[in-house]
């Protein structure tokens, strides 16, 4: 018998899916050759595409770190995640770090720093900017 | 405020615009956040600060610039950057990032000693590094979002002095508005440059010394660099006293008691 306790979880995943889940790509890497070389497409995970919720933070920080205040110069940043349904995920596909997402509809792209595959019904990655 | 910082500033933006794999991203005093996305070709960035400085003020000449100012250089690249084919390939990992940052360090501190590089003869004609520069480590892992690795370099220079208003331009300082004026970036302000440094002009010979060292009337009198006015009387004495028992080697000490103004000693 079902858990009803995942099914309701399900289907209230399945609801705010519907209204704030996005067009993601996700586009695996195999690691880079060496430290200063650019990582590649990984031939043995295929890249698909997926409906997830990005959260995207907005905020300014200092180029030197957390809480240093020593330098003039602050770029723009703010926290980025991705959250996508286990059932919309391919059968046995674990995210790693370096891994590339682009946000098709807003045209942004993202490397997977951390993806914690242990959320009840939903896959959370961290993510970072990338050009 | 100084000329010869924003001077400094300038120079050192133009001597390394193109002479870095940030070729032209250069800038000078962002105050606000970067968005290098915005920018036609997101790549490394460097900014020019000249924000402290330790000053001695002697007397009342506070055109002086003698003391310490703290040049500070600092570079930017984030993951949001773009490799550029040709001129910037160093891929975004975080030992890529540390080995442009240490590249542009290099291609800094040999673009600031190039002697073909005119703006580095500028830059090394008002400022005299002088004392501990200072070298700082930035990077952040991406939990706020982007990865970032930033260089901070704090050189301490001593510039030359500020123009004093009135006085003729040094040539150093004419061949700089020159050669500000020759660059579409810089050329709107050279004028309100050049107003500063002149001065509302007007000034006699005289009335330049002590506007060159904030001198009163006084002590310009006391050092005798101002000329008596046609008009002016004599100073009155009062008295004149002779003191033979003031010194021991039997020289009269004299005081004289002048009406007016005390000058300072």
């Amino acid at each position: 018998m079902a858990d009803p306790w995942a099914s309701r979880l399900s289907r209230l995943d399945e609801a705010i899916d519907k209204h704030f889940a996005e067009r993601l790509r996700v586009l695996p890497r195999a690691p880079a050759a060496g430290e200063y070389s650019a990582d590649q497409v990984d031939p043995d995970r295929a890249e698909f595409e997926v409906q997830g919720r990005l959260h995207i933070g907005r905020g300014q920080a200092d180029l030197g770190g957390d809480g240093t205040r020593m330098w003039s110069t602050k770029i723009l940043v703010g926290e980025a995640m991705a959250e996508i349904s286990d059932a919309r995920m391919p059968a046995g596909f674990e995210f790693r770090k370096g891994d590339r997402i682009e946000a098709l509809d807003r045209g942004i792209n993202f490397v997977v720093e951390t993806a914690d595959p242990h959320e009840q019904g939903l896959v959370v990655v961290k993510l970072s900017r990338a050009s | 405020m100084s000329l010869v910082r924003i001077a400094l500033r300038f120079a050192t933006m133009k001597a390394l615009k193109g002479r870095t794999i940030a070729e032209d991203r250069v800038r000078d005093s962002e105050i606000g956040p970067l968005d290098e996305i915005d920018t036609d070709a997101p790549a490394p960035i460097i900014i020019i600060f000249t924000d402290e400085a330790t000053l001695e003020v002697p007397r009342r000449d506070l055109l002086s610039q003698r003391g310490s100012h703290a040049l500070v250089i600092e570079t930017a690249i984030t993951s949001r950057m773009k490799n550029k084919p040709g001129a910037w390939e160093i891929p975004l990992t975080d030992a890529g990032m540390e080995l442009s940052l240490e590249v542009i360090d290099r291609e800094i501190n040999v673009a600031l000693m190039d002697p073909t590089n005119e703006w580095a003869e500028i830059w090394r004609r008002f400022a005299t590094p002088a004392g501990k520069s200072e070298r700082r480590r930035g990077a952040s892992a991406g939990r706020d979002g982007v990865r970032t690795a930033g260089s901070q370099l704090v050189l301490p220079v001593e510039l030359v002095k500020d123009p004093v208003p009135g006085e003729p331009l040094s040539e150093l300082w004419e061949t700089f508005f020159t050669m500000a004026e020759a660059e579409a970036d810089l050329a709107p302000v050279v004028p309100l440059l050049r107003s500063l440094a002149a001065g509302a002009g007007g000034l006699s010979s005289f009335e330049g010394v002590r506007a060159a060292y904030g001198l009163t009337r006084l002590e310009a009198k006391a050092m005798q660099i101002e000329p008596a006015a046609a008009n002016e009387a004599a100073p009155a004495i009062s008295s004149v006293v002779l003191d033979e028992a003031a010194n021991g080697d039997g020289q009269a000490a004299v005081a004289a008691d002048v009406e007016g103004d005390e000058v300072p000693a």
